[in-house]
């Protein structure tokens, strides 16, 4: 019998028992899916298709107010921007005298600007060249350069070392790209990487934030306001004030734990342990032991690796409207997510392949979530949406 | 079809060329030509006893629906993979740039290939949907993070997922007609 709970995010209660009213083991798929999977695709196209040009909303969306919260923390506006039909943060960092809005990120690492949208004050551009492509055959072409990177006033203690863009291109012989996100007047000028792990080829480019002063540098919150919300708040610093009300969980350090030769360390951000199950058409498809799981804002939406887990392997592409999923982390929270016609990305579109080696709860959870991300204790911490 | 290691080839080959160039410009005359030559052949035997020395055998490409019952490349190791409730057969090869492995059907027919490259570049789905390259496909992007192309032809459908960054890509094709019936199913 499927658990019977309303969409949305609950912090764990200690109901572990939950866990025992989900049927176990994995049962075959069945094969009314396959009906399911023409209507998924048409649903999939329109919606990509509807969206590209749509306006957004005649009617005011919300936005979180930004009130200060204590003299050891900064708390900036965070854009909720909709770029087609999917929704991203921007995170506005001052590079090198020149502010800047960048794409943020928790999943890679480092600060990658347009050189364009940089200043000059104190940028030190070298001739190392930097590229890097994405999996979607975005690339960005440039130097690697160092700059003081600054956020709401509050500077960083050094250069930091960035990707300095001159060219966003689709990589060659690629057809497609996201190359739009960036170019002509799009709201990303680069993206802030903000991983607690060195996950970027260059170790040298990694988390801005972490050479931000004293405590500022100690990690951060993200507060999305909800999936309405047209701006949320961003927050540097970790106090007792503003953590209080979070499950924080620890994280296992990376490698030898120090990434760095200044001792900075780093954290395997996808240490922690998810369990997730899926019903589709009434039949409970997967019901998982925990499985390694990313929190990333980067991620439009959710994806799962079904095989990974113990599950089967979806014909389809993303779950059919009807599913549930639910994705529980002990200590922290009970995610679920009922999927409604139509399927909306950002909130109820979840991936479900073979692919991934971990698990991505990209923005529908941050949408449901105030997440913490602390970088000099290695946790990560939930609260219902403040 | 084989396919040489071409950064190890080129490496090795190249000095050749430049010094054969060189010999050729210069002209020294019958004799000097004699002994260039058999330098030239000297140097190559050497190569080649290294190349053979380091294991540089060709690599065999592999596709989707390719028959792996006559395959003989030394490169790829016959294995057995768990996932979840499954097993499945599979060849392996571990390379400079990454993993593959391919999976198998009852018909010895590649069914699955999933890929992990560290190189700078996502892996090229052309090297691996095979006859499914050809048909009609639909390409699907999550920005950044990925990108999804399907190809159908009548009940015939593949797909080729891409996940990941320079230096970190995670990549999969995948025959649905093909899979066996247990993990296919939908």
């Amino acid at each position: 019998m499927p658990i019977m709970m309303p969409t949305g995010f609950r912090p764990f209660p200690g109901l572990l028992d939950c866990l025992g009213a989900i049927q176990p083991g994995i049962q075959a798929i069945r094969r009314s899916l396959l009906s399911g999977l023409a209507l998924t695709v048409c649903v999939l196209m329109l919606v990509a298709c509807g969206s590209e040009t749509a306006p957004t909303t005649s009617v005011p969306l919300p936005s979180m107010p930004i009130t200060p919260t204590d003299p050891n923390a900064v708390t900036v506006a965070m854009p909720v921007r909709n770029v087609g039909s999917l929704k991203l943060l921007g995170l506005s960092l001052t590079v090198a005298g020149q502010e800047a809005e960048l794409l943020l990120d928790t999943g890679s690492a480092g600060l990658r600007v347009l050189a364009s949208a940089a200043g000059t004050q104190g940028l030190q551009r070298t001739s190392t060249p930097s590229v890097v492509t994405f999996g979607d055959n975005t690339q960005f072409v440039g130097v690697v350069a160092r700059a003081p990177v600054a956020l709401g006033g509050v500077m960083s203690s050094e250069p930091v070392a960035i990707q300095l863009i001159d060219q966003v291109r689709c990589a060659p012989g690629a057809e497609q790209c996201s190359d739009r996100l960036f170019n002509g007047g799009q709201p990303f000028a680069g993206i802030v990487g903000t991983s607690l792990a060195a996950r970027t080829a260059n170790v040298d480019i990694f988390n801005p934030l972490t050479r931000l002063p004293g405590n500022f540098g100690s990690g951060y919150i993200i507060r999305t306001g909800g999936f309405q919300s047209s701006q949320g708040t961003f927050t540097a610093g970790l106090t007792p004030i503003n953590t209080s009300g979070f499950g924080i969980l620890n994280l296992a350090p990376a490698g030898n734990g120090t990434s760095f030769s200044d001792g900075t360390r780093i954290w395997d951000d996808g240490s922690l342990e998810v369990s997730y199950a899926i019903t589709v058409g009434g039949e409970q498809l997967l019901n998982s032991p925990p499985g390694r799981t990313v929190f990333d804002t980067g991620t439009s939406d959710i994806l799962i690796n079904s095989p990974l887990l113990g599950g089967p392997t979806f014909l389809i592409r993303s779950l059919p409207t009807g599913s549930s999923f639910q994705a529980i982390l002990p200590g922290a929270f009970i995610y679920q997510v009922n999927v409604t016609f139509p399927i909306t990305p950002g909130s109820d579109r979840i991936f479900v392949d073979s692919t991934n080696n971990v698990q991505l709860l990209g923005m529908p959870l941050f949408f449901k979530s105030d997440v913490l991300f602390d970088s000099d204790q290695g946790r990560i911490g939930f609260a219902p949406l403040g | 079809m084989f396919v040489l290691l071409c950064d190890l080839k080129a490496i090795l080959t190249v000095p050749t060329i430049k010094t054969m160039a060189k010999s050729l410009n210069q002209a020294p005359g019958i004799p000097g030509v004699f002994h260039q030559v058999g330098r030239q052949l000297g140097l190559g035997l050497l190569l080649l006893t290294t190349l053979v020395m380091l294991g540089a055998q060709p690599v065999m490409a592999i596709a989707l629906g390719d028959d792996v019952s006559q395959l003989s490349d030394p490169m790829m190791e016959r294995v057995v993979v768990e996932r979840g409730s499954q097993v499945f057969q599979a060849l392996h090869r571990r390379l400079a740039e990454g993993d593959l492995t391919a999976f198998t059907n009852a018909n010895n027919q590649v069914f699955r290939i999933e890929i992990q490259s560290q190189a700078d570049l996502p892996p090229n789905p052309a090297e691996y949907m095979g006859t499914y390259g050809q048909f009609v496909s639909e390409e699907e992007l999550l920005p950044l993070r990925g990108r999804i192309v399907r190809y159908q032809e009548g009940n015939r459908l593949a797909e080729w997922v891409v996940y990941g960054l320079s230096g970190d890509f995670k990549a999969q094709a995948v025959s649905f007609d093909l899979a066996p019936e247990a993990s296919s199913s939908h």
